[in-house]
């Protein structure tokens, strides 16, 4: 039996990369639009609410890791969401590094920074003193549900949940921790 | 709804907060977060521009991210994968960046090189040659030739004959620079900020504007005196007084049910705050009861610690020179009076920083 070999030592196509390549990243964040950067910088905001770190280092950080290769940003993923997902993976990390005792060693401030941290979380929620459904919609974020649970929580149909959620946004981004 | 006092528990309330809100923003439409941005900042493209800024750094720092890359690559290309010519490497180049900074801070451009008003001299004179022994390259190149440093321009300081007989004071280990030396006087008498006022009553020369690092700095802290002999080691350093108040809490007195871990001093809020001594700022974050809190890290595994500050103008990793100002004093304090909590820290142990400072 004979094989045919016709085809096989022909140069396929190269699949495309599975990421993009560094010049393609730099070109993506180039051509950010305006609204994209101005939601990054609100994410970053969010993120780094009491936080030892301003929201710019965070952007910062994760605009080089990107840029730098270091996080692969997979082909056709958009850049919103992409980036955005970057911001909120350092923020993670680097709240995991951060020890509840300042950087030095010094051990005074551990106390003082758990109970500021429970301070805080007080004063988010007293945001919300005035509606009692915002209120139980922050309390619901704050413990991690998300989507239909959080609707469901609210007892709100989706035009009022939606409503109700950029509502919070606006005061919690407004409230300098 | 009942209202529940304590309703999160979660440490990481504030990130799972932020998780959620972000998908909000994410799937905002673009317009709408122009227009909060000009409600917040009164410019719809504030934040882009904002963006736009930290972009570019990023692009600074992640091209020297990859040639460190790159760098680690071609070490291994030539063999070095195992651990010690990497190690070697390292070493080597920990040695140059140390040495840089040695040079950074011995360069001969501080004292030597500046004008120096006489009401400076009191506040200099502890840094003379014979307490600190030589510090500038021109004095370890006198110092290595057996002639003793010539005096900066303006200075009108005599070295003592311990300055001569005694150049075995360390060249290169910066910590010493302040150990107490037997002929150091603690001349003067300088009230602290003494050199401050003078500075700020007269206009600065040509060579203060064009030079302001160790002359600046060393004008705006106030004088130290040595301490009792006895009471620090010898390579522990001097600092100097974060601002100018009256001490309303020592040492160990009772502050909330416990001892004072520093002290407390009153000032009038934004009373400028100075670093005690040249340093890596390692933490600046507000604090539940102090306002904010600056530590900054020193030689020989000393912290210092500036509390109830206001208004910091220095961020992590910054470096900072003694007298450099790394916040303004805030309105906290112990029954209403503004006050500056100080602590000095050998490691992670508050110690008194009477044994540290000079006498105000």
């Amino acid at each position: 039996m004979t094989v045919s070999t016709i085809g096989l030592s022909t140069t396929r196509p190269e699949p495309a990369a599975a990421t993009l390549s560094r010049a393609e990243v730099a070109a993506a964040v180039r051509s950010l639009t305006a609204g994209d950067k101005t939601a990054l910088i609100k994410v970053a905001r969010l993120y780094a609410k009491k936080t030892p770190y301003d929201h710019e280092d965070l952007l910062q950080e994760a605009l080089c890791r990107v840029l730098a290769g270091t996080r692969a940003w997979p082909r056709g993923v958009q850049a919103l969401p992409f980036l955005w997902g970057v911001v909120r993976s350092i923020a993670w990390e680097w709240k995991k590094k951060i020890p509840d005792k300042a950087p030095d060693g010094a051990d005074v401030e551990a106390e003082e920074r758990r109970a500021n941290a429970a301070i805080d979380v007080a004063k988010v929620i007293a945001l919300f003193d005035d509606d009692p459904v915002a209120q139980a919609i922050v309390r619901g974020m704050m413990e991690g549900a998300r989507g239909q649970e959080l609707q469901d929580l609210s007892g709100l149909d989706k035009t009022d949940y939606e409503s109700k959620r950029t509502k919070i946004r606006r005061r919690v981004e407004k409230l300098s921790l | 709804m009942e209202p529940d006092p304590n309703p999160v528990s979660s440490r990481d309330a504030l990130h799972n907060l932020a998780d959620a809100l972000g998908e909000d923003v994410v799937a905002a439409p673009p317009e709408r977060l122009l227009a909060e941005a000009a409600e917040d900042d009164g410019d719809a493209h504030a934040f882009a521009a904002a963006f736009d800024r930290v972009s570019a750094r990023a692009v600074r720092q992640s091209v020297a991210r990859r040639m460190a890359g790159h760098v680690r690559a071609f070490a291994s290309s030539f063999g070095l994968a195992s651990w010690k010519p990497a190690m070697a490497a390292t070493a080597a180049l920990a040695v140059l960046v140390v040495a840089g900074d040695l040079y950074w801070h011995v360069r001969p451009s501080g004292i030597s090189d500046t004008v120096v008003p006489a009401t400076r001299e009191a506040s200099l004179a502890r840094d003379a040659p014979a307490a600190r022994g030589p510090t500038t390259l021109s004095e370890k190149k006198s110092a290595a030739g057996g002639t003793p440093a010539s005096p900066p321009t303006g200075l009108s300081y005599a070295p003592s004959p311990a300055a001569t007989e005694a150049p075995q004071a360390r060249t290169g280990d910066i910590g010493a620079a302040t150990a107490p030396a037997p002929a150091a006087p603690a001349a003067g008498g300088a009230q602290p900020f003494a050199a401050n006022r003078a500075r700020a009553a007269k206009p600065a020369t040509e060579s203060q504007k064009t030079m302001p690092s160790r002359a600046v700095v060393t004008a705006a802290a106030p004088p130290a005196a040595e301490p009792p002999a006895g009471q620090r080691a010898a390579k522990d350093p001097s600092f100097g007084w974060p601002l100018r108040g009256r001490v309303v809490a020592g040492f160990g007195s009772p502050s909330r049910g416990a001892p004072n871990k520093g002290i407390d001093l009153a000032a009038p809020p934004g009373t400028d705050v100075l670093a005690a001594d040249d340093g890596i700022v390692v933490h600046v974050g507000r604090t539940r009861r102090g306002g904010n809190l600056v530590l900054v890290r020193h030689r020989h595994d000393f912290v210092t610690a500036y509390g109830r500050a206001d208004k910091p103008t220095v961020k992590l990793g910054d470096h900072v020179r003694r007298g450099q100002v790394i916040a303004k004093s805030g309105r906290g304090g112990e029954g209403g009076e503004p006050q500056l909590h100080f602590e000095i820290r050998k490691g992670a142990t508050p110690v008194d920083p009477a044994q540290f400072l000079p006498p105000g």
